[in-house]
């Protein structure tokens, strides 16, 4: 392109083709006033305020193509006099009070107050009345007294997103910013990707949220930092292999992971103040199975050799997402799993109706393919045996793996078992010995796997106990309803008392009604139960689902917290001893598969800079190309209904352990993919520069 | 993650931060500037000016008000809660600094009282150009004192949060900051002095409920300055300095009203009849005038509210004599836009409420805080006020029109009747500006730890310090928040570069 000179305050800049003055001036670092302006949209000259004096004229410099040998002035006494003018008079229409303005401190015009040393002083003021206009809107809030009609909400609508929803608007001789026939933004078919709210430089339009951040709130609640938009979008443009390798930039285990993932992204999805979050996962799963291509098989490349080599105990989540990363950086990584199948509670914890086994074998053998070595059947038990002889770091990642039970007066009855015992040797090929009727305690995820796994073993009756009130308890709404469907009855806000046996046969559990409770420091439990109200539910079989533990022991050579958790350095992987590393359940108890897989990148990147390496474990498999950010109207956006999860009729359901999940149909993933705000668009607005962006450092 | 030097960090880039970065940037100190926002002037910029005893102003325009009065006067209104050797090196440098703001191109309007009761201390800002008192003039000072730190080479970062304090395990001496940038990369500062300017935390409702026990959005309406999250006396707090009591600097609002429709505000403040929910008075509504006063008063209250009643017939006398009593901030002087503002107010329909952006949460809207009725009776329908004590109120008071108030006294000349064919009523609710104190300084602005004992390095000034009001803002000596931010900042400037030059610094 060509490079056109041109002088600017006795400077001289040079400037591309078609560039205007303004921006020309602002690239060279020499700041000129701006309102109404802003990078990325078409300009306007509505401020006035980026006046120029150009060979003894005034004109605006947003509307100027430089041009070669153009001398231009952007300070004088004129040109301020005409500054403050065009500030007062925007001002007039302003609130003066700047007090509750949500962008106080990140306001174009504020700064422009300072830098222009213009406030409101001599212009009469001028209340806006057509400030109420459109101002019960979800997600956009519309404080419109604050707007000075600089019109970029208007030109980013129309311009950067082709939805051209926002216009300028005339009523009562007063002219103001709004909607064809005053439409709620819903009603006008309002995109809500906040381009507007992005390039308002006042407090007029803002997020309805306490802040603005994070922007694209899916991504900043997952704790893999999956980039969910992107592959949200892909998914929708048919690009399902491209989609899938998005997510196998942040974690090994896609596949799983939309079968089971809790999905706390859709607890943040912005979408949910419309009508419903759209559905992550499942847009998630369908990519999975449809990743034909396996392009990131043919893009994921593993570092050179390092000659490093790093010894990881267990292989669930947590250890088996370090051992890919850290086979990627080049070091070579086995791992120890005392069980006879690798996959930690995605093999032998999570129920195989939830999680289908040869999901977790295929993934598991990709890693294999990799170059993790994985060792089954093979316990670590001291972290003496590994260290030197001959791995140079250990990464200890054994879970938290031990059901706990709680010494009511019968625990220790032979029919009583933990929830992770069942769930573990029915994973196993096992068949527990249980009774006709089987009382599940605990109201959380895993009590439900294992009170339905009681149900698929043919057990009579399942009950489920526990302390929270209907609508409060600690597992997903989905199980709860599904395990209702299933024949388990629960007992809501009911505290055990004791497991009453008569001679060797267990007869009930006896349980009182409980009004209040809540937990103190260290997990301390404080009751309010009902007097006499005590009750017992008969069943000859009992099952702890209370949490659980790991099985570390002095032994192990690392320092322990007073819970048995592996206690590591804060904000760190390391334990007391060099060279060895904890990560996952192993240190902060049960967690989510997500949040395993999170602390295994971390201690992936930890380890590496241990072993010599820069701790980058960020994969690019894929072309970041810029999304297209002229979505366009799409009719009845707000109203697009959450397309319902498919799962497979309660017959079918209780015939056995096939997995009862089925994927969205391409149409399926396609519309509920069309569903999402896209707000990762809003970080592909440039900001536009202010004073204090000027100030050299 | 990136590493930087400085001998001098500042967090925070309000009226104390840019203060103390040029203050300690003139003694040639080597000062590095966190900021999160993205210009300076913080919460001051909403400002008009500061507060100053024996400036050559106040003498030129024959204030006889000394600085040992200014002294004596503050100390018995604490009650000697407060440092009175900080407030004495506060004051006594205050006329100066008057001259150091001018000597950067500052002019000032002059000398002015808030309200006719207080002294004349309140040294506004003049817009150049512009010979009114203006609100929101003090932000052209703040350019002033930008283009001043950035002539000193100070380093000035916006959209800088700082996360933590780092300190010497073994000397406890400050080391440096780990800071994070816009994008979220790291950086690691390392200073020998560090001034906590950050503002207070008058954006966390969390430590508001801790610190002083209100419910905002509930019982105080205080102003939330985006980013005065309580960083900074969090992260003072983690290194060692111990905590102070915590004040809201009081003052009272109509929520939705007070900040946008300002003639519906300035005529509903006026010294008329103030009720509460029982429908009796609750004090001299002269008192009005001062607003920390007001503030106290109301949220003495059931649910921390009180209402003002005005009838048509006042409007009508307003419409001819103009307001009794004009905030020259304000500068409100008629009622001419009574009606209009009435009709903008309730066009959103009565279930909106305009202005304070948190108060169109779910929650709060469906909140009135003004309302117009034909009757008394109506009027007390509307607002919840006992109508039979409202009626009893009313007759005594109306009673005592233009005479005595036998009750408290107010001046005749606002003993107004409240009658007529339409009643109007304002709810009135705590507010503030924002949190005065967190840590406790000594009269260096060194911060202090449990045992009295300064934590080596570090300072802190402006809200976060601000622990010399004792129980109640004096607005009697108006300009004092910003006089004490700047004031403040400044010393804690002075005061690290002398530290880093005594013998008390060992590298």
């Amino acid at each position: 392109m060509k490079e056109i000179k041109l002088e600017i305050d006795g400077i001289e800049v040079s400037a591309r083709e078609g560039q205007s003055v303004l921006n020309a001036a602002l690239d060279a670092g020499i700041f000129i006033p701006n309102i109404c302006s802003h990078p990325d949209l078409s300009p306007q000259g509505e401020c006035k305020l980026c006046v120029v004096e150009l060979r003894g004229e005034t004109v605006l410099s947003c509307r100027t193509e430089a041009a070669e040998g153009m001398k231009v002035v952007t300070k004088s006494e004129h040109l301020a006099h005409l500054r403050n003018t065009a500030m007062e008079l925007m001002l007039a229409s302003h609130p003066h009070d700047c007090t509750s303005c949500r962008s106080y401190l990140n306001c174009e015009l504020q700064s422009m107050m300072q830098y222009l040393e213009s406030v409101h002083a001599r212009l009469r003021s001028v209340p806006k009345k057509n400030i109420k206009w459109n101002t019960n809107n979800p997600i956009i809030l519309r404080e419109m007294e604050r707007c000075i009609q600089c019109g970029r909400c208007v030109r980013a609508c129309r311009e950067l997103r082709d939805v051209g929803i926002l216009e300028y608007r005339v009523l009562d001789g007063e002219s103001y910013i709004g909607t064809a026939e005053n439409k709620t933004l819903t009603e006008a078919d309002c995109r809500f990707c906040g381009a507007c709210v992005a390039v308002c430089p006042t407090g007029a339009l803002q997020m309805d949220e306490e802040t603005t951040y994070p922007v694209v709130p899916c991504r900043a609640a997952c704790p893999a930092e999956v980039d969910i938009p992107r592959y949200v979008r892909l998914t929708k443009e048919g690009r399902y292999s491209e989609a899938t390798t998005v997510i196998r930039e942040k974690v090994p285990f896609p596949l799983a992971l939309g079968h089971v993932c809790n999905h706390v992204c859709e607890t943040e999805c912005r979408r949910k103040e419309l009508n419903e979050a759209v559905s992550i996962r499942e847009i998630k799963l369908f990519a999975a199975q449809n990743d034909r291509a396996e392009i990131w098989k043919t893009n994921h490349k593993n570092k050179p050799a390092t000659g490093r080599k790093v010894a990881i105990a267990g292989s669930g989540a947590c250890g088996l997402t370090a051992a890919y990363y850290l086979s990627a950086k080049g070091h070579e990584v086995k791992v120890f799993e005392r069980l006879p199948v690798a996959g930690g509670m995605m093999s032998t914890g999570i129920p195989e109706y939830r999680l289908p086994r040869d999901v977790v074998e295929s993934e598991i053998s990709a890693l294999r393919e990799n170059g993790v070595e994985i060792e089954t059947s093979s316990s670590v038990e001291s972290v003496e045996d590994l260290l030197g002889k001959p791995y140079d770091a250990v990464l200890l990642a054994v879970g938290a793996s031990v059901g706990k039970k709680i010494p009511f007066p019968g625990a220790d009855h032979p029919s009583v078992f933990a929830a992770l015992d069942i769930l573990r040797s029915v994973s196993l090929g096992e068949t527990p010995p249980l009774g006709k009727s089987v009382t599940v305690l605990g109201g959380g995820n895993v009590a439900f796997d294992a009170a339905r796994v009681c149900t698929r073993l043919g057990v009579e009756k399942v009950n489920l106990v526990c302390l929270e009130p209907e609508g409060a308890m600690l597992a997903d709404d989905e199980e709860i309803q599904q395990g209702q469907e299933e024949g388990i009855t629960i007992f809501n806000s009911k505290s055990t008392l004791s497991l009453e046996a008569d001679g060797d046969a267990l007869m009930g559990v006896k349980v009182i009604d409980v009004l209040e409770f809540s937990f103190g420091p260290g997990g301390k439990l404080n009751l309010t139960t009902k007097p006499g109200s005590e009750q017992i539910i008969p069943s000859d079989t009992v099952v702890f689902a209370v949490g659980q533990k790991t099985d570390l022991s002095e032994a192990m050579g690392v320092d322990l917290t007073p819970f048995g958790f592996a206690a590591v350095r804060e904000g760190s992987c390391a334990t007391s001893r060099e060279g060895v590393f904890a990560a996952g359940d192993t240190v902060t108890g049960t967690r989510l598969l997500i949040e395993a897989m999170a602390a295994g990148r971390k201690a992936a990147s930890e380890m590496d800079i241990f072993l010599g390496g820069d701790g980058n474990i960020e994969e690019i498999l894929t072309s970041r190309d810029t999304p297209e950010g002229k979505i366009g109207i799409n009719e009845g956006f707000a109203g697009l209904e959450r397309n319902p999860v498919n799962f497979i009729d309660l017959d079918e359901r209780l015939k056995g352990f096939t997995g009862i999940h089925c994927a969205y149909t391409a149409d399926q993933a396609k519309s509920e993919a069309e569903r999402c705000l896209q707000c990762d668009l809003r970080s592909c607005i440039s900001k536009n520069k202010t004073w204090t962006d000027f100030i050299k450092q | 993650m990136s590493k930087v030097e400085a001998d001098v960090v500042v967090i925070g880039a309000g009226a104390s931060g840019i203060a103390a970065a040029v203050a300690a940037a003139e003694k040639d100190a080597k000062v590095i500037v966190y900021e999160k926002g993205s210009t300076t002037g913080g919460a001051a910029n909403m400002g008009m000016g500061f507060f100053a005893v024996e400036s050559r102003h106040q003498k030129a325009q024959m204030i006889d008000l000394t600085l040992d009065q200014a002294f004596d006067f503050f100390m018995e209104y604490t009650h000697w809660h407060a440092d009175a050797r900080l407030v004495r090196k506060y004051m006594a440098q205050s006329a100066d600094t008057i001259e150091w703001i001018e000597s950067l191109g500052v002019e000032f309007l002059g000398v002015y009282k808030y309200f006719e009761k207080s002294f004349p201390t309140w040294h506004v800002v003049k817009v150049p150009g512009s010979n009114k008192p203006t609100e929101r003039s003090a932000s052209v000072m703040f350019k002033a004192l930008t283009d001043r730190a950035v002539e000193l080479d100070v380093e000035l970062n916006f959209q800088h949060t700082v996360k933590k304090i780092q300190k010497d395990p073994e000397t406890g001496r400050i080391t440096g900051v780990s800071v994070v940038d816009e994008q979220g990369n790291q950086i690691d500062c390392e200073c020998d002095t560090l001034i906590v300017a950050a503002g207070g935390f008058g954006n966390n409702p969390e430590m508001i409920k801790q610190m002083t026990g209100y419910t905002w959005g509930e019982d105080l309406f205080s102003f939330r300055i985006p980013g005065d999250d309580g960083d900074g006396v969090n992260l003072m707090w983690d290194a060692g300095a111990v905590k102070s009591p915590v004040n809201v600097e009081l003052t009272y609002t109509t929520p939705g009203i007070t900040d946008i429709f300002k003639t519906l505000s300035e005529t509903m403040r006026q010294p008329n009849l103030m009720v509460n929910l029982e429908g009796l008075r609750i004090f001299n509504e002269e008192t009005m005038q001062n607003t920390t006063f007001t503030g106290n008063a109301i949220s003495r209250q059931t649910g921390k509210t009180a209402f003002t009643i005005i009838s048509d017939e006042i409007i009508e006398d307003y419409k001819k004599t103009g307001l009794d009593y004009i905030t020259f901030h304000h500068n409100i002087k008629t009622v001419d836009k009574w009606q209009s503002e009435i009709d903008a107010y309730k066009s959103g329909g009565e279930s909106e409420t305009a202005g304070l952006s948190d108060l169109h949460g779910e929650d709060e809207t469906g909140q009135v805080c003004f309302w117009e009725a034909n009757s008394l009776e109506e009027l007390c329908e509307k607002t919840g006020i006992n109508y039979k004590n409202l009626q009893a109120t009313i007759e005594e008071y109306n009673d005592c029109e233009g005479s005595y108030d036998t009750l408290f006294n107010k001046h005749p000349k606002y003993m107004r009747a409240i009658k007529g064919k339409k009643f109007y009523a304002a709810i009135h609710r705590p507010c503030g500006y924002g949190t005065l104190g967190g840590v406790k300084t000594n009269d260096m602005l060194q911060v202090l730890d449990a045992e009295n004992k300064p934590v080596p390095g570090m300072y802190s000034a402006g809200f976060d310090a601000c622990n010399i009001f004792g129980d109640s803002y004096c607005f009697l000596l108006p300009g004092n928040t910003m006089g004490w931010a700047l004031n403040s900042g400044r010393m804690a400037g002075y005061n690290a570069v002398d530290y880093l030059d005594s013998d008390d610094f060992v590298e």
